[in-house]
């Protein structure tokens, strides 16, 4: 346990005290992350129609086969502030930002107003116990200005993850900068070499704190808040410093220093996730996300015949030729997912495995992206938190069941006591039969 | 405004549907839906079985002419299942089982099971950001169990404060501790409708031998006629109340002086007029009586009326509609910047 891990002592005995059934220890870290996937589903491929044991799955879901008895799917979760309400046009914008914050979305090219993300609610308990609090990844490169939709910043439509409402954190999308993220940019040179080099990044930060101070007592209300954000950023990085030295283990990640972006998408996928597999692994950190693409993406999948662009035809009109390929890439991205989930099933760890001590939601903020539809939304609760869900089972909730009451099961499974994650009204019931 | 249609006054109804009056409350909706003046924003059905929810999803139904809107817009059907359902009413039950000399099924549905109906507290909560601000009412004719928690939910005060003009809370059974706790804390104008209201105002049962002959099927008549062998004149509670949440200017309504409803550990009401007060009662003038019964009848028996066309946009009025849309954007973010530029006054 690391010395900063002092915060998280105080919550966490309360926690257990108070949700025993919930909060109770395992032995290896429990995790979560939250995959992403952009432009709806084609939901007819994707239904389950009665609820209860998982039998033969539709066309999507074929490829969890191999999983199937560990994940939930999850019906008529409802993302209610992704929708047009009064506004209209944006829903793209509004799907990603709503997802995880359950918050409205201020309809803004510059002045960003939104609420703080399931995962970094998490992290900021959780993530005082690992060297990185919270891992974001993307698998598209990132834009965070300009109009993007409809008079939406582009940071709505490119960031799932919020640490404040004003503050998105950027995924990183290049494999190497996620490398040098997770084992640093020295990772093979010796402990004296990284003892240094962290000193003399140190040293760095020391000045920036001191230079800044002196300057913010100049500033007018705007720019010190940008200021102070900027300063946190700073701080934490100060933390990971102050993390990496206190461990003074060289982990070795098992793999090359990855040089660009693959040219077909799985690779990429897998190439991001087995880093994403080391860093749990390693307990580099224990909450991720990852964007599958960017609300509105326009990847084109040629690997597996479809060189069209998938935000384009997802505009289907009920066309059946692209709603084929819809599906095709929907069950691409599912065949993705399965190969990571079965790789941490695959994985021993104490006397059961990774995916047991894994809580991975998998999920979008539409439904059927034609008419951009905020509910029903496609919920797929892969791993059981520490043998305490039960998968294998397809659970139908009632129309507008907030999402955000799956993550706030999730940020009570993990430990953390969130009075409300965004628009949540509760727990989610039934994840568990004992 | 969406889509710059004329903003409605959406009514959160949250009913027990246990008389003949809540059901004639939904046509009063659609009634008001026709004259463009108000549409039901959620309906929130507690205490009452499954099938209550699926005769409110078949009247739905029948007033919405042309396709059903999609999910973003489709009314919701909320239905309080968090404790053992309540055995299904044999006269909603004939209702949604009728069949036609095909074997048909009468009335069509999308409610066809528990999962197709919304979970009440979140439904109301969710249902109000639809409508801009002071442009939603909200009427309680049943346990006010649901809509306290829906109060209760992180924000939703605020919310609630910005949206509803009035909450109309109709004389009936109660659970007194959320009722305390909805009195209390409720941030915009509380008005009860107490039984008398009821009594006053009493829908004439002759309106079924005519009034709805421009359909040959109606789930509501049918439903009367299935709950009441020789239907009488029904208490209009619900539907008063409904008519001034939308209308409150209607002749006839009498406001009183501000007095504080408070309700006994049995549930029952009490109000206690004082000018310190948050609440007032509804009464209604003996003398405009009939003319409300006739406003009513109107509106309950009003036929479907077709949604107002969306007329195609031509590619020129598109591109002013644009040009608009983001000159008001543009306008928007400098009134933003410099309002957060703006110091604030120290306190």
């Amino acid at each position: 346990m690391l010395l900063r891990g002092a915060g998280a002592a105080l919550a966490l005995p309360l926690l257990d005290a108070m949700t025993p059934a919930l909060s109770a220890a395992t032995a290896a870290p429990l995790r979560s992350a939250w995959f992403y996937v952009p432009n709806g589903i084609d939901m007819r491929n994707w239904v389950i129609e009665e609820p209860g044991p998982l039998g033969a799955l539709p066309p999507i879901l074929k490829p969890l086969e191999a999983v199937k008895n560990d994940v939930l799917v999850l019906s008529n979760l409802t993302a209610n502030w992704g929708r047009p309400l009064l506004v209209g046009a944006g829903d793209h914008g509004r799907a990603l930002a709503a997802y995880m914050t359950g918050s409205f979305v201020h309809q803004s090219v510059s002045n960003l107003k939104l609420g703080v993300s399931a995962d970094q609610i998490i992290a900021e308990v959780v993530g005082k116990q690992t060297m990185l609090p919270s891992l974001e990844i993307g698998l598209e490169e990132t834009r965070q200005a300009g109009n993007c939709d409809n008079g939406y910043s582009c940071a709505y439509a490119y960031n799932i993850a919020w640490k404040t409402p004003t503050q998105p954190l950027p995924p990183i999308s290049n494999p190497r900068a996620l490398f040098e993220r997770l084992f640093g940019v020295d990772h093979f040179t010796s402990p004296e070499d990284r003892a240094r080099r962290l000193s003399m990044r140190r040293s760095i930060l020391d000045s920036v704190l001191e230079s800044t101070a002196q300057v913010k007592a100049k500033l007018g209300p705007v720019d010190q808040r940008k200021l102070d954000e900027y300063l946190t950023s700073v701080r934490e990085v100060e933390q990971q410093v102050a993390k990496a030295e206190a461990s003074g283990t060289v982990i070795d990640p098992g793999m090359e220093k990855p040089f660009g972006v693959p040219a077909e998408f799985g690779d990429y996928f897998k190439l991001m996730t087995d880093m994403l597999f080391i860093a749990f692994k390693s307990d580099l950190t224990r909450v991720a996300t990852v964007m599958i693409g960017r609300e509105g993406s326009n990847r084109p999948y040629p690997e597996i015949g479809i060189p069209d662009s998938h935000h384009p035809i997802t505009h289907h009109q009920k066309n059946p030729v692209l709603l084929d390929k819809i599906s095709a890439i929907n069950t691409y991205h599912v065949k993705l997912f399965t190969e990571f989930l079965a790789k941490l099933k695959s994985t021993p760890e104490g006397d059961s495995n990774m995916l047991d001590n894994s809580m991975i939601c998998y999920g979008s903020g539409l439904s059927d992206g034609d008419t951009h539809l905020h509910d029903e939304l496609p919920t797929i609760l892969a791993g059981t938190g520490g043998r305490f869900f039960t998968p294998g089972r397809h659970i139908m909730y009632q129309r507008e069941t907030p999402v955000t009451n799956l993550f706030a099961t999730m940020a009570q499974r993990m430990g953390v006591r969130a009075d409300h994650i965004g628009d949540s009204t509760g727990q989610l019931l039934d994840l568990s039969l004992s | 405004m969406q889509f710059g249609a004329p903003a409605l006054t959406g009514v959160v109804y949250n009913t027990t549907m246990s008389r003949p009056g809540a059901a004639l409350s939904l046509c009063l909706l659609y009634g008001l839906e026709g004259k463009r003046e108000a549409r039901p924003a959620s309906i929130a059905i507690t205490e009452n079985g499954f099938a209550a929810a699926a005769f409110a999803d078949a009247v739905y139904r029948l007033y919405q002419l042309g396709p059903v809107a999609n999910t973003n817009r489709v009314l919701p059907i909320g239905l309080a299942v968090d404790k053992p359902l309540p055995a299904d009413g044999a006269a909603f039950k004939a209702v949604i089982e009728k069949k036609d000399d095909k074997g048909q099924l009468v009335y069509a549905r999308g409610v066809r099971r528990v999962p197709d109906t919304a979970e009440p507290s979140a439904l109301m909560r969710n249902s109000l950001a639809y409508f801009p601000d002071g442009k939603a009412v909200a009427v309680l004719s049943a346990p006010a169990t649901y809509l306290a928690r829906t109060l209760a939910y992180p924000g939703t005060k605020e919310l609630i404060q910005q949206k509803v003009q009035h909450l109309v809370i109709c004389e009936g059974r109660q659970d007194a501790a959320a009722c305390r706790r909805l009195l209390a804390d409720w941030p915009t104008p509380v008005v009860f409708a107490g039984a008398d209201v009821g009594a006053a105002l009493r829908f004439p049962a002759a309106a079924l031998e005519k009034d709805f002959a421009w359909t040959p099927n109606h789930p509501v008549v049918d439903y009367w006629r299935a709950s009441v062998p020789s239907p009488v004149d029904e208490p209009a509670l619900d539907m008063a109340a409904i008519l001034y949440a939308v209308r409150p200017k209607t002749e006839g309504f009498v406001l009183s002086e501000p007095g504080t409803l408070d309700v006994s550990d049995s549930g029952e009401f009490r109000f206690t007029p004082g000018a310190t007060g948050k609440h007032r009662r509804l009464t209604v003038d003996a003398s405009k009586r009939e003319l409300i019964i006739a406003t009513l009848r109107e509106l309950v028996t009003a036929r479907p009326v077709p949604p107002p066309q969306r007329r195609r946009m031509s590619p020129e009025e598109l591109d002013e509609l644009r040009k608009k849309r983001e000159e008001e954007n543009l306008k928007r973010e400098l009134e933003e910047r410099r309002k957060a530029a703006t110091p604030k006054p120290l306190p």
